[in-house]
Order: C-alpha cells, then structure tokens, then sequence
C-alpha cells in the first residue's frame, strides 16, 4: 500500500510539475494550451490519494479535506471562501499556489482573482498600485492577464483602456481563456453597451452561437424584445433565459420592462433594427433640421445610417439655402463683421463637423452607404485623419522598441495592442474603403513588433493574436497574408 | 466632447453657457457673464448648472469667461447663434429614452466599486 501511495504521490507532482510549466509556456516554445483532460487527470489522483490515505489514517485524511477541496474546486473556493473573508494579499497567494487546477492554464490567474477582490470591495489606490506591480511581473499573461489588466484599468478610472482589454480578450481563442476571465469580459463589455443604449452591440456580443454565455444571452433576449428587434423571441423563452443565466435579481426590472414591450413581426424583408425607428421628418428650416439631428444623436445606438445620413443630408440642405444666407448677411451687416456669408457658413459646417466626427467614431454603423453631403464627408476626413494619425503614431512606437530591443512589460505590450487594435477596427468602422491602406500602413510595423514580442519576449499568444487578427485583414494583398498565416501557425504549432 | 454623450460640445454653445437669447445684445451678453462670475465665485448652489435644448449642462468660470470671449467676435457669434437656434420639438424630446437604460450595471455582475463615467 505504501508504496502505491509512493507512486501516486509522485505521478500527482510529475503532472503537477508538467502543468505549471505548460502554463508558463516553456514547452517547445509555442502556444501550450492544457486539456480538460490532463486538468481532470491531476484531480482524480489527488482524489485517489486522498481516498488511500482515508482507509490508512481517518484523522489525516479529515485534516486533508480542506486541500482536497482546493484542490477540486479552486474557483469556489476562491469566490465563495477566500475573496469575501480574506485580504487582498491573502487572495492573490491563495491563487498562485492553487495547485494541480485548471487555474494554472494561465499565470495572469492569481492578479486576476486579486482585481475580482479589489472590484466586489472598495479598494485604496495603494491597494490598485500593489496589484498593478504584480501583474508587470506576470512572465506570460494570457487571458486571465489581459482581464485583470482591464480590471484594474477600470479602477484607476481609464474606461476606454479596459474596454479595449476586454475586446481583446473576447476576441482571444477560447482555448486559451479560462471560463472566468471569458465570463467576466464578456458581462463587461456587455453590460458597458447596455449603459451606452448601444443595443446593437448587446445582441453582436450576447448571442455568439455555441460561444453564447448565459448572462449575456439573456440579456441580449431582452433587448431584441426592447428595442424590437424582428428576431426577439416570446414571453416563455424570455423567462427562461432569465431563469438559467446568474444574479436573477438585479436582471428583473430589465426583464420586466422587456415583458411589456411588444414583440415585433418577423418580416424577412427587413433589416433587423431597420424597422425600431423610423427617420426624422423633413426639416422645414435650420432651426427643424438642428433638432433632429440632436434626436438621431442623442439615441445613437438606435438609429441606422439612413435615419442618420437623411438628419446630417436635411441639415446640408439647409445651411445652403437661401434663407439662412440671407440671415446670416443681415447679421453680418448688424454686427459689423468683416467676413462673408461664405466664411460664415464654412465655419458653421466646420463646427458641425467637428460634432460628428467622434460620434462616428463611436458608432460606425451611422456612417452607411448612403449619398453623403459635405457636412458628413467632413466629419468622416476627420475622423479618418485623426485615426490614421493615432495609429500611425502607435506604429512608430513599435518600431522604436523593436530597433532599441526595449521589451516593456508583458501587461504594457498587450495594452499597446489592444489600443491599436481598437484604433483600427474603429477606422475601417467609420471608412471601410480605407482598410487596404490601414493594412498596408501597419501590417510590417506590427507583424515585426509581434516577432519581436515572440522571439525575445516569449509572448507567444500576444504574437498569435497579432498574427491572426493582421490575416483577417491582408485580403487585399495575398504574399503579406501567406505570410501572416504562416506566421501565426508557427505561433500555435 | 465624451463617447458617453455625444452632445456635450453642443450643449457648451456660449448662449446656453450664458442663459441668453441669441438676440442678446453685447451689452447684455457682458452682464449675463459678469452676473454668473459673481454667483460662481460666492458659490451659489443654481450657478454650476444650466439648461439647454438638448438637456442639461454644468458650467465654471472658466467655461463663462470662454463663452464671452467667442461672443466678442462677430464673425463666432453669428455661427454659435445658427447653433443656438434649435427648434422646440429638441426640447419636447429631451426626456425620451426610447430603450431601457440601465445605470447600475455594477450591482447586476455583482460589483462594488463604480465604474468610472463621465
């Protein structure tokens, strides 16, 4: 008997030892992603040498329960035991030394557990700077990383960062996210887009398919109902989703309002959402037109381009009429100015313009294909130039640490990229005609900036989420995409 | 201007800074300001917040004094009183929420601590 113990102890610490190297990613050098397998393989000889050891010694194997309980089920410990009693130090080593459990799929896990501690209490920024120094060591974050990175972003206030973070580690392969960070990005960024009234994105992110997460999809069901959307589904399975997804509580006034709203007709015909609002009346004068652009903005998410496009086209219409150029001469002959009507009426589409260009930025989809007027096509110049400018200026800093070998922090690289990335998609969003010279603009810089992070930094994922998302965009240009593929096949090999 | 809301920079026009008509002459434009510095300095509780057509809007001193600035020029005056001038039905609407707001999604994923708004 003992020396079945013997032999079960040491498979336990082999594949224990396998585990943790694998999850810093030192084997072979590659994207390592552990199986389920392997994970429920290590729990059941930790349950068969607690077993052993029950049928020898019953105080030692009751002294034993609580590891093995770590042991199987190290989230519900974490969550249910260590975050709401302990510290915050307490909770981050509690994490790190969780042992053989799936936990260890990601190094970033212990600073994320720590980022959940600092989010369910009220934490001092001196709490924030010590978690944040810890995850700067984190050697290989991946999903778990990245979210706690966005977590803390969001305790020191910086929104727009997190968000980007959280994009980022939705967008990551699943395989390489554990349930809990992909749990927690994925109910961010929804509830994030339920806040902003951008319904649009709530049912793009809420209902992925067989990657649908119960939350989320529930909350999603509810808003087709409520912005009626013809795919909304009807009273029973609404409850239902609401019956099966978390924290049933605070979700019932929301489904409670999404009860009362009418289900829309199914129409094929019809694009979903098309048919939620119907666009502004004409305007009769400046004054009309200036109304119902404020109300297309105003409920953003809810219009289309073309409610849009007509509100922005009324207004064109009217800044060069007649009417208004005679007013603003009687006023400039009132006031004694020394301009033109012309001056005037540019600086006024100027102004309008510079209104528009960051909500384009913002929501893309009120860009449209419709035929734009000079107001519009002004604001998307410069939304456009303000982009390319930013990305441009994010390519050169690749570039830069790359010739000076400067290797930032792993948390600092995968930041970098997750803002270049939301720079991009938010350009092709607002110009889509300008994606080849995007691409062409930073596909070297940042391909070279991720061989750099693969090869002297060991950031095999950061360089495969670069690869992958540079390929979904070189359609334009066949030898920089076999490139790329092959680029980021190597990465996972 | 924020994501957030996307009408900040149009609710800062220099008459709903000002609180006046866009008829306003010089005159009364440099009193409205003075008026306002004077409440904003003492601290009055109503002179941090104003409304506009499009909603409500909070101001400071600075934001006055920049509102008399582009009123002086004629040439800015003219184009800010074309954006002033917005009709009524802005105003009607105002209050509309067409979708369900929500804001406290922290307390619906189980947080505590607020996320950062505008």
């Amino acid at each position: 008997m003992a020396s079945a113990v013997t032999a079960i102890a040491i498979a336990c610490y082999l594949i224990s030892l396998y585990l943790r190297g694998a999850a810093a990613g030192q084997y072979k050098g590659s994207v390592q992603v552990i199986s389920r397998f392997s994970i429920w393989v290590g729990k059941i000889f930790a349950l068969c040498f607690w077993i052993i050891i029950s049928d020898n010694s019953g105080p030692a194997a009751i002294a034993l329960l609580p590891l093995l309980v770590w042991l199987l089920g190290p989230k519900i410990v974490l969550n249910r035991v260590v975050i709401p009693l302990g510290s915050l130090r307490f909770t981050y080593s509690m994490a790190r030394f969780s042992g053989l459990v799936e936990l260890l799929t990601d190094s970033g896990v212990a600073a994320l557990y720590s980022a959940i501690y600092l989010v369910r209490k009220s934490p001092s920024p001196q709490d924030i700077d010590w978690l944040t120094q810890k995850l700067k060591h984190v050697r290989s974050p991946r999903g778990a990383g990245v979210v706690a990175a966005a977590l803390l972003a969001l305790l020191r206030g910086d929104r727009h960062r997190a968000r980007c973070l959280f994009v980022v580690a939705d967008s990551l392969d699943w395989r390489l996210v554990p349930a809990t960070p992909r749990v927690i990005a994925r109910n961010w960024l929804v509830a994030d887009a339920v806040e902003r009234g951008n319904w649009r994105d709530v049912i793009r992110l809420g209902r992925r398919g067989r990657y649908s997460l119960r939350w989320s999809y529930a909350v999603a069901r509810m808003g087709e109902r409520l912005i009626g959307d013809p795919q909304g589904c009807g009273d029973g399975l609404l409850v239902m989703c609401w019956m099966i997804a978390p924290r049933r509580r605070a979700m019932l006034p929301m489904l409670r309002t999404a009860l009362r709203a009418p289900r829309a007709r199914k129409h094929p015909a019809i694009e979903p959402l098309q048919t939620a609002i119907e666009p502004p009346p004409g305007a009769a004068d400046l004054p009309g037109a200036l109304a119902n652009l404020a109300h297309v903005l105003r409920d953003k998410y809810i219009h289309d381009g073309q409610s849009f496009a007509k509100a922005v086209h009324d207004l064109d219409g009217q800044v060069a009429c007649a009417k208004t150029r005679a007013l603003v001469q009687q006023r400039l002959l009132a006031l004694g100015a020394r301009h033109d009507a012309d001056t005037v009426l540019f600086a006024l589409r100027q102004r309008l313009s510079a209104i528009l260009s960051p909500i384009l930025e913002s929501a893309p989809h009120l860009v449209g294909e419709n035929a734009r007027g000079p107001i519009l096509d002004q604001a998307i110049a410069q939304a456009r130039g303000r982009l390319f400018g930013d990305i441009e200026a994010q390519c050169k800093d690749y570039d830069h640490k790359k010739s000076r070998e400067i290797t930032s922090e792993p948390i600092a690289a995968w930041e970098m990229w997750a803002v270049t990335r939301d720079c991009a998609e938010r350009l092709i969003g607002v110009a889509p005609g300008a994606a080849d010279a995007l691409f062409q603009l930073m596909w070297v810089r940042a391909n070279n900036f991720a061989v750099f992070q693969q090869n002297k930094g060991q950031r095999h994922i950061l360089a495969h989420e670069i690869y992958s998302w540079l390929y979904r965009h070189s359609q334009g240009d066949p030898s920089a995409s076999a490139l790329l593929l092959g680029n980021a096949r190597r990465s996972a090999a | 201007m924020t994501e957030e809301d996307p009408l900040a920079a149009w609710r800062s026009n220099p008459f709903f800074v000002l609180e006046v008509s866009i008829e306003a002459s010089r005159l009364e434009t440099e009193r409205a300001g003075q008026r306002l510095l004077a409440l904003l300095a003492v601290g009055a509780a109503d002179s941090h917040h104003y409304d506009t057509p499009l909603g409500p809007a909070t101001r400071n001193a600075d934001s006055v004094r920049e509102a008399l600035q582009l009123l002086r020029d004629p040439n800015e005056r003219i184009v800010h009183e074309l954006m002033a001038n917005i009709a009524q039905s802005a105003r009607d609407r105002a209050g509309e929420n067409f979708a369900y707001l929500w804001n406290a999604s922290e307390h619906a994923l189980g947080w505590r601590v607020k996320w950062p708004r505008p």
